[in-house]
């Protein structure tokens, strides 16, 4: 007695129906793009440099994107984010025609990893943190973390001790968080 | 009086990128938590976004709100007129020459809603419903509707139509489908999930024509647009898809985490669920888990029964029967196989119908009582001639060899094993003679 295919179940693929669309499950689309168009834009033009005049475009597409798609749209957060990438991987391909790609293209988020639309949120809640900053602190950040910059180099180029800037690296970090917390009314792990 | 004690921020800091050598984080939630938080924001520190002087605008487009809003209720209203024209276009596809105003998106959806209504329960109308959407998504005036928008409304009807192709056993029109559905979304500039469904749908049909590394890569890549995009349901549904590839591969220890993945799933619905302890208890029981096997299977028939899906119930049925059989228990594996097929029979599915009444033999071969085969031919064959299929005379020649050895007490599980051979491949040639063996 073998088990024939007939025992497989196949996994409901299509469902095209109407009923489930994006156009019924949300009220006003106008509302959706006020709500996302910043983290949006944040993605097309800070994280992929789109040019803002064209970011607009591409926000457009994708909204129109997603009215159009018929399947129900579990997480509208992620499915913006990571069409948007789409839009503006397409951007760059099309542009790549007629002029040449940034020189970090390859350094662009993969959107094919999970989370990126939160992960994108962090940083644009971030970018905000940092405005608020003293700006020794925010050049001490800058140098540690973005440049990859060791407590010896930031000491050297902030002209102080091995010892301070280490204190400096961490309080800074500390600092940061405190107001990103603040920003975004997260409670603190104690 | 025990005090929990954590680190402080200070030390959890320094802890950064060491934290592997540490004791205490890896078993303090609170303390491994503050950690991840903190990897979050370093790791972010390091991404030039953040640290991006550009000032971008904060206000809104007013002409980009305005264009949304008017190109959603442009929708609506096609939809809401597609209503109406719908049933009488269904009922004579020949008026869409003579109505050209029809020619719209909202009929295309309303068309495409139809077909996914009748893809399960009348294959051959939603094949047919699909090649109509096709041709009026093909007819549709261009310049109507935002480029990315015919494109991709083009694309779904030749997806619908691939898919509908498909289920009907079509395989060479369903590749076409997909190569047109494929070549539209490829001119647009916002596709990336669109094109993850039909990617889903070529996997599924490449499993069916043996491409089945393709299929493979396929699901796994369709996966991957589907989380990114947060859709868990289209993402766990390209895992069973995998998971379904590696039964056919037979690779059954790799498809059962798949399967007890999805199976355990809360967020996902019932039916999907359920056809994961279904195929759970196929991979056990071929794992040689039998207790296993049999929870899964009854875990699948109580949730096919409390959502009333009979046919699907019969198959978990069938599943629990044959880990009966496996197990040397042929009572009761006798009992649910003949209640099966009096059920599949009820139920229509004729191939099902023989095949469980040679799974009836063959538990009926173990218990000594081979006679009893030959009833159960002629019970068979009458259901055969009674409904009339395009393969019924092929399978009752099929029948009346089993029921002739049996008369001759000359039945052996090989012999049954034949005739189940040539019943699994009636469906799909109906044509076929029945090659008696040697």
């Amino acid at each position: 007695m073998s088990d024939p295919s007939t025992l497989e179940v196949n996994p409901v693929v299509p469902d095209s129906a109407m009923e489930s669309s994006v156009l019924t499950q949300t009220p006003d689309v106008g509302m959706l793009y006020e709500q996302y168009r910043e983290l949006l834009l944040h993605v097309a033009c800070r994280k992929f440099r789109v040019p803002d005049s064209d970011a607009e475009n591409l926000m457009q597409e994708v909204f129109l994107a997603y009215m159009q798609t018929e399947a129900k749209v579990e997480n509208t957060k992620a499915w913006l984010v990571a069409a948007m990438c789409n839009a503006s991987r397409h951007y760059w391909r099309t542009q790549a025609r007629t002029e040449s790609l940034p020189d970090d293209i390859h350094d662009h988020s993969d959107p094919v990893s999970h989370g990126l639309a939160d992960r994108f949120a962090v940083m644009l809640t971030l970018r905000q943190a940092l405005k608020y900053l003293q700006p020794r602190c925010r050049e001490t950040l800058y140098l540690h973390y973005f440049e990859g910059r060791s407590a010896v180099d930031v000491a050297r180029e902030l002209d102080t001790t091995n010892r301070y800037a280490e204190k400096l690296i961490h309080n800074c970090l500390k600092r940061v968080r405190e107001i990103y917390f603040s920003i975004t009314s997260v409670r603190r792990p104690s | 009086m025990i005090i929990e004690q954590h680190y402080d921020e200070e030390v959890l800091i320094g802890l950064l990128e060491e934290a592997d050598h540490d004791s205490h984080v890896p078993g303090c939630e609170t303390c491994a938590g503050t950690l991840e938080s903190l990897r979050d924001l370093t790791g972010a520190l390091r991404d030039n976004s953040v640290w991006d002087e550009r000032q971008l605008s904060e206000t809104p487009a007013p002409k980009t709100t305005n264009m949304l809003r008017a190109f959603a209720e442009r929708t609506k209203a096609e939809d809401a007129a597609a209503a109406a024209i719908v049933p009488r276009l269904i009922a004579a596809p020949a008026m869409i020459e003579v109505h050209p105003e029809w020619r719209t998106a909202g009929v295309v959806r309303k068309l495409l809603g139809v077909v996914d209504e009748k893809n399960f329960s009348e294959p051959k109308v939603a094949a047919d419903l699909a090649a109509l959407a096709v041709e009026v998504a093909e007819s549709i005036e261009p310049g109507l509707y935002p480029f990315d928008t015919i494109m991709k409304l083009r694309a779904t009807a030749w997806r619908e139509r691939a898919y509908a192709t498909y289920y009907i056993g079509s395989f060479p029109e369903s590749l076409v489908a997909l190569e047109e559905a494929d070549g539209r979304l490829s001119l647009c500039s916002v596709s990336e999930y669109e094109q993850a469904r039909t990617v889903l749908v070529r996997a599924l049909l490449y499993r069916e024509i043996d491409r089945l590394d393709e299929a493979s890569t396929l699901a796994r890549r369709a996966k991957s647009v589907f989380r990114a995009y947060g859709d868990r349901r289209r993402a766990a549904m390209a895992d069973s898809v995998e998971a379904m590839l590696l039964l056919r591969l037979r690779r059954f220890a790799e498809a059962l985490p798949i399967e007890l993945s999805l199976a355990g799933d809360s967020s996902l619905d019932q039916e999907m669920r359920a056809n994961a302890f279904l195929d759970s208890g196929r991979c056990y029981k071929e794992l040689g888990l039998l207790s296993q096997a049999k929870s899964a299977y009854l875990e699948a028939i109580r949730s096919y029964e409390a959502l009333g899906l009979s046919a699907r119930r019969a198959i978990a049925r069938w599943g629990l029967a044959r880990v009966f059989f496996v197990e040397g228990h042929y009572e009761p594996a006798l009992t649910i196989l003949q209640e099966l097929r009096s059920e599949f029979g009820e139920l229509g599915m004729a191939q099902d119908v023989a095949l469980s009444a040679l799974d009836v033999a063959d538990v009926l071969l173990a218990l000594g009582r081979p006679a009893e085969i030959a009833d159960l031919c002629r019970a068979s064959i009458a259901y055969f001639g009674k409904v009339g299929l395009a393969y019924s005379e092929s399978a009752m020649t099929a029948l009346a060899f089993l029921r002739e050895s049996a008369e001759r007490s000359r039945v052996t599980p090989s012999t049954v094993e034949s005739v189940r051979t040539h019943f699994e491949l009636l469906p799909k040639q109906p044509n076929l003679l029945f090659a008696f063996p040697a």
